[in-house]
C-alpha cells in the first residue's frame, strides 16, 4: 500500500511501545501499514527494530498535542496499549470522540471497567479473557466460552 | 452530605479538614495504605484502600449512595475515569474532577464529568490578575471572559485628577460604571469629576481594559 504514497485514513498511530505496543508496530508495519508509536520513554522506542519503518515520537499519548503530531486527524486506526489502563481509557475516548476515529482499539485488563466506553465507538480488549479463551481452547478444544 | 474522595495526596488532606469542619460526610479512597491510615487516624474518615478505577471497590465505597464523587489525583486518566465509573455505573449525582492540563477540562466535561477544575488555569488567571494589579487595579472577567470589570485607583498623581468624567476620553467599548469615594459608592455623571483617593470602577471589552486603566491610573506630566 506504501506505493501508492501515504493515503488518508489508512495509518495507524500506536500508543504504548512496551512488549505489546512492540509487536504490535511490527507486525503492522510489516504488513506494509503505516504505523506511529508513542511513548513516553525515548528508550522504549529505541527498543523497536530499526528493520521496520516506524515512525516515533516521544511523549504523553493522553496529550492532544503529542496525538496531533503523530498525525491523529487523518489516522484511521488507534490502538491504546500502555501499561495504564485509565490512560489506554483516556486516550480512545479522545481518539473516538474528539477525532472520530473509525477505528479505535484500547487495551483493559480489568473488563468491568469497559463501563467507561459504554456508548463509544471503542473497540476493548482483555488480554486475560483472550488468554483464558485460547487456554480452553488448546486444552479443551472447547467452545470459546465467554469468559467472566 | 456524603462526599467520596478519590486518589490524590496533601489536596485530599485538606479537603478532608476543610469538608470536615463542614459537617459534611467525607469518605476517601487511596492506593497509599499508609496514607489511608493517617488520614483515618487525623480526621476520623472512612478510608478505602485500593485502587479507585476499581468498580468493586467504588462498591465497596458505596459510591452509589454518595452525592459527590471527587477525583483529586495527579493523573489525568485516573480521574476522568473515576468520574466515569461513577457515573455511568453508579450513577453518582455529581462527579468533580481536578484536570492538571488545562486542555482537557473542556473535554472531561464533554464526557459527563460535572465539574472539573484545573489547577493550571486557575494559577495562569491568578497570575494575569496580578499581573493587572501591577497598574494598581483589581480585573475581573465576566461573561465569559468578554466583558472586564476593573477598579483603578485614582491617586493624586493621576492625569485624570479633578478632570469631569466626559472630558475623559476613554474607548469608545468602555464606560466608569461606578465610583467608589470615601466607602460610599457613588453612580457617576457626566460632570462628576473624579478626585484622590477615588476608586473608578470600569465596564470594558476585554480588549479596552488595558488602555482603559493606562488612561485613569496614568501620571500626570510633570
Amino acid at each position: 500500500m506504501r506505493f501508492f504514497g501515504r493515503e488518508k485514513d489508512e495509518s495507524v498511530i500506536i500508543i504504548g511501545c512496551g512488549r505489546l505496543g512492540r509487536s504490535l508496530a511490527c507486525a503492522m508495519s510489516g504488513q506494509g501499514q503505516d504505523v506511529t508509536v508513542i511513548d513516553r520513554d525515548e528508550n522504549a522506542l529505541k527498543r523497536l527494530p530499526s528493520s521496520y519503518r516506524v515512525s516515533v515520537i516521544a511523549g504523553d499519548g493522553t496529550d492532544t498535542d503529542i496525538l496531533e503530531l503523530a498525525g491523529i486527524r487523518n489516522a484511521g486506526s488507534l490502538i491504546a496499549a500502555t501499561g495504564d489502563e485509565a490512560a489506554n481509557i483516556m486516550i480512545a475516548q479522545i481518539a473516538s470522540r474528539h477525532y472520530q476515529i473509525k477505528n479505535v482499539l484500547a487495551y483493559i485488563d480489568d473488563m468491568s471497567k469497559t463501563v467507561s466506553c459504554q456508548g463509544m465507538n471503542i473497540i476493548t480488549v482483555c488480554p486475560t479473557v483472550l488468554s483464558v479463551n485460547e487456554a480452553q481452547r488448546v486444552l479443551f478444544h472447547a467452545k470459546e466460552e465467554k469468559a467472566v | 452530605m456524603n462526599i467520596l474522595l478519590v486518589g490524590g495526596r496533601q489536596r485530599t488532606r485538606l479537603l478532608t479538614r476543610a469538608l470536615k469542619a463542614r459537617d459534611y460526610h467525607v469518605r476517601v479512597i487511596n492506593e497509599d495504605f499508609d496514607w489511608c491510615k493517617t488520614l483515618a487516624d487525623e480526621y476520623e474518615v472512612e478510608t478505602v484502600c485500593g485502587d479507585g478505577t476499581d468498580p468493586s471497590l467504588l462498591k465497596e465505597a458505596a459510591a452509589d449512595k454518595m452525592d459527590m464523587v471527587a477525583a483529586l489525583d495527579a493523573r489525568d486518566a485516573f480521574n476522568l475515569l473515576v468520574c466515569e465509573i461513577a457515573k455511568k455505573q453508579f450513577h453518582t449525582k455529581k462527579t468533580f474532577a481536578i484536570v492538571n492540563d488545562p486542555k482537557n477540562e473542556a473535554f472531561f466535561e464533554d464526557l459527563g464529568v460535572d465539574k472539573c477544575v484545573s489547577v493550571t488555569r486557575f494559577l495562569a488567571d491568578m497570575i494575569e490578575q496580578e499581573a493587572i494589579a501591577d497598574n494598581i487595579c483589581k480585573y475581573l472577567p465576566v461573561a465569559d471572559g468578554r466583558v472586564a470589570v476593573c477598579e483603578v485607583p485614582i491617586n493624586s498623581e493621576s492625569a485624570v485628577l479633578n478632570s469631569k468624567l466626559w472630558e475623559i476620553a476613554l474607548p469608545a467599548q468602555s464606560i466608569i460604571g461606578c465610583i467608589i469615594r470615601d466607602g460610599q459608592t457613588l453612580i457617576p455623571q457626566g460632570n462628576t469629576q473624579l478626585k484622590a483617593g477615588d476608586h473608578a470602577v470600569v465596564l470594558s471589552s476585554v480588549e479596552s481594559a488595558d488602555e482603559v486603566t493606562a488612561i485613569l491610573s496614568g501620571k500626570k506630566k510633570k
